[in-house]
């Protein structure tokens, strides 16, 4: 009795109980773990791949998967960072530029999944490779320099001590959690990931909230993509890849459910967090690269395992 | 013991968590007896059941199978012991032909490489399928046939096996009346031929004219067991609820407007239904009965825009509707209570408050955007106290919920909404006796506001008590239109089944 109930609250809060653990070991181990430098190391390096989660929690949540957030991140910012070079438009278009991109090809994603009932993660599948390709046929697959300083500011300066990458991202998430956790909106999308079938008898406009979570998706994106083009202050090939994994990750360890309908802002932020310091440590404590992909799957796979036996203890 | 006593079990205890399902239950089960198992939600019959199916482990207390002292470990166990648990929900493979779906028992105990001699089966299949007069192909993809076919597949499979014991959990919750008449001609059969059944359902009508003795339980203790011809229908019910009831159906208060509300004009929905051509009015309660398959469900889900009609006007309040989609019906005031409370009324892994305003979510907004949470509260708050709903707290998920109180909820999320015309599509399917009746209260008061009330069942006992003129469809027409106040039971009976009076 008392230890199926001590099991439940563990399970419920363990990704609070996991961070703060790795934290507590870090900060044991490595002298220069929570150091500012460090921390704020930690926090520009989420920033970016932290904004693609929020938006790939809406999806998630609305039942699907969104595989091409990275190559949608390379190809919007590649059309930003070539319409400034080649036909100097006006840093402000150029940002504009490369939102709207990804806005477009989110909204091709939601629409076929929506409306043509084409199952998410081909449809994605396809769009990541179609991204991915004209990303390198613009670059000519060369990174692209010569944005101007405005852009660059975007990514590098900071605001007393604190840079403009990470208010910009905790300002995302801000805006993210109101609208899943406080909007009329947000209701209608875990009523959509619950029981699409429900949904639409209570007259809910299911297939128009599915490409809305796209469609948001497809802003988020595109503001990680303006503050990854700033920071490295050009285009560069490889850009976003391997975001798909880390967005779904983060998503997936901040306790929402694959299924749909269950999931929250708050919990991919913290998803976001502990990869985030995963990989810190990692680094610091010298594990190679090859290695560490080792870990990341391991910390997947453990995620998915507490998410099965969270729907398990549930039902019986 | 008396010799002829199959199974025996004595003082039963099971909890789960902190809860009590089964407090000492005594439960005998004699060679060839078809016995009957009755009791309200949570009154512990599935627990009961499930034990004896060896899907659950009783925390105290004996089974004897044949005298002798047995565990039953898991349902496989219990299988080798000759009992056989056909479930409420079907565990039958969509995607295989019925040959397969019936034989799988015996395909999966084979060896992996061995050979399967399909002309053996077919035979015996065919043999199956002539004694439970399912005229159908074989090789028919299981996929292709509705609820009630599927059902008597899934039954059929007890002929294949060495079943000592038959549990029976509601067999006929989706059968219609020709396969009900099939279905008892074969548990009748298998009795003779010296099966012991034991059959759980919540229609009574069918207890009665099927068990020999019917066992009572209630808050998971043992009531007693009685043989049928001492019960009637009342005192059944006397001893399920442990009290008097006065009546099955609440008192009509509602009054027929003058006004028609929905009118639909040649309806037409390709191989489900065709000209269709229906009137409501303000304050009426329209019954539409008819055997599964007569197109009643189809036409509800028609009319609600949820499948595409073929042909047909529809007007509400003197408006000709141009849109066929629930999003915009809703919009003209219309509701819909789905047959399927579970898969397309709720939405299971969320919480009471979700559920209760899925249909009116529009009105909590706050500064155009913003949900009001606090109003969301008060009004789930306010509509749980009048309903009567049975939770702990708003943020319960609606999945452990008993299925009365869970169409409640439903039920509440139109009526926040305060529609013109509620389709209710068997709104009292698998819902206990006192569920039923607040239930039967509720459509008459939300027609008694003026709202009018599309009733759809296949139950005419309660057409008969709840509506005021009922419709009779068959094979996708409609046969009769009919006051139920100038009709009976037994007319209804026959002219469901095609016959015009």
């Amino acid at each position: 009795m008392l230890f199926s109930k001590i099991k439940k609250i563990a399970l419920k809060y363990i990704i609070y109980i996991v961070f703060i653990v790795l934290v507590l070991i870090m900060a044991f181990i490595s002298p220069v773990f929570l150091t500012t430098a460090n921390i704020v190391n930690v926090l520009l390096q989420i920033s970016v791949i932290g904004t693609v989660a929020i938006g790939m929690t809406y999806v998630i949540i609305g039942q699907n998967i969104d595989v091409s957030v990275g190559s949608i991140v390379a190809v919007s910012s590649i059309c930003g960072v070539y319409a400034h070079c080649n036909f100097n438009v006006h840093p402000i278009i150029a940002i504009l530029i490369i939102i709207c991109v990804a806005v477009l090809f989110e909204l091709i994603n939601g629409l076929s999944v929506a409306y043509l009932n084409m199952p998410s993660f081909v449809v994605t599948l396809a769009t990541m490779q179609i991204a991915r390709g004209i990303s390198y046929s613009i670059s000519g697959g060369r990174s692209v320099y010569g944005m101007p300083n405005e852009i660059y500011y975007i990514g590098n300066s900071s605001v007393g001590r604190v840079p403009l990458p990470i208010i910009i991202f905790i300002v995302c998430a801000i805006i993210g959690y109101i609208i899943l956790s406080h909007t009329v909106f947000g209701k209608k999308i875990y009523a959509t990931g619950g029981n699409r079938e429900a949904a639409k008898i209570s007259g809910i406009n299911v297939k128009k909230n599915i490409v809305s979570t796209f469609v948001l998706n497809g802003i988020f994106i595109g503001l990680a993509s303006v503050v990854l083009t700033a920071r490295m202050n050009s285009f560069y090939p490889s850009m976003g890849t391997g975001y798909e994994f880390d967005a779904i990750a983060s998503v997936v360890i901040g306790g929402a459910s694959l299924l749909g309908g269950i999931g929250l802002i708050q919990g991919t932020i913290l998803g976001v967090f502990i990869l985030g310091v995963i990989n810190n440590s990692m680094n610091l404590l010298g594990v190679g690269s090859f290695l560490q992909l080792v870990f990341k799957g391991l910390i997947i796979f453990v995620a998915v395992m507490i998410d099965a036996l969270r729907t398990r203890s549930k039902t019986f | 013991m008396s010799s002829n006593v199959i199974i025996e079990l004595k003082n039963i205890h099971k909890s789960f968590g902190g809860v009590k399902a089964l407090k000492g239950v005594d439960f005998t089960l004699k060679q060839k007896e078809i016995h009957a198992i009755v009791g309200e939600n949570g009154a512990g019959k599935s627990t009961l059941m499930n034990i004896i199916g060896g899907n659950l482990q009783p925390d105290i207390g004996d089974i004897f199978l044949m005298g002798k002292l047995i565990t039953l470990s898991s349902s496989l166990d219990a299988m080798n012991n000759g009992i056989t648990f056909i479930h409420q929900e079907l565990s039958l493979f969509l995607n295989m032909d019925i040959i397969t779906n019936i034989f799988i028992d015996d395909l999966a105990g084979r060896k992996n490489f061995s050979l399967i001699n399909k002309k053996t089966y077919r035979k015996k299949a065919l043999d199956i399928l002539k004694k439970i007069k399912l005229d159908i192909d074989i090789d028919t993809e299981l996929s292709s046939l509705g609820m009630g076919q599927r059902q008597m597949i899934e039954i059929s499979r007890v002929l294949t096996r060495e079943t000592k014991i038959l549990v029976l959990d509601e067999p006929t919750s989706s059968l219609t009346g020709n396969e009900i008449k099939v279905l008892f001609r074969l548990i009748r059969d298998l009795s003779k031929k010296g099966v012991s059944i034991i059959y759980i359902s919540h229609k009574l009508e069918e207890v009665f004219k099927i068990a020999q003795k019917i066992t009572v339980l209630k808050d998971g203790c043992l009531v007693g067991t009685y043989s049928a011809d001492s019960l009637n229908h009342n005192k059944l019910i006397e001893l399920m609820i442990g009290h008097k009831i006065l009546k099955r159906f609440p008192t009509k208060k509602h009054t027929i407007r003058e006004k028609p509300i929905l009118e639909v004009f040649d309806f037409c929905l390709k191989n489900k239904f065709s000209d269709i051509n229906i009137t409501v009015k303000r304050g009426e309660v329209l019954g539409i009965t008819g055997l599964l398959g007569a197109g009643k469900t189809e036409l509800g889900r028609t009319i609600f825009g949820l499948d595409k009609r073929n042909r047909g006007d529809l007007i509400i309040n003197g408006k000709k509707i141009k849109y066929f989609s629930p999003h915009n019906l809703i919009k003209f005031g219309m509701g819909f209570v789905t047959e399927n409370r579970v898969e397309e009324g709720l939405v299971n892994n969320a919480d009471v408050k979700s559920n209760m305003i899925l249909a009116s979510l529009d009105n909590y907004r706050k500064w155009k955007i913003f949900f009001n949470q606090r109003k969301q509260e008060n009004k789930v708050r306010y509509m749980t106290k009048k309903m009567n709903i049975v939770i702990d707290n708003i943020d319960q998920p609606v999945n452990s919920l008993s299925g009365g109180n869970q169409q409640k909820i439903v039920l509440s999320k139109w009526i926040l909404n305060d529609p013109d015309i509620i389709i209710l599509d068997e709104p009292t399917h698998g819902i206990d006796v006192g569920a039923k009746y607040e239930i039967y209260k509720l459509i008459d008061d939300i027609a008694n506001r003026g709202s009018a009330i599309i009733f759809i069942s296949s139950e005419i006992p309660e057409i008969l008590g709840v509506c005021d003129r009922v419709l009779i469809m068959y094979e996708g027409k409609i046969l009769k239109e009919i006051k139920t106040s100038n009709t009976n039971q037994q007319e209804l009976m026959l002219m469901i089944q095609g016959q015009t009076i």
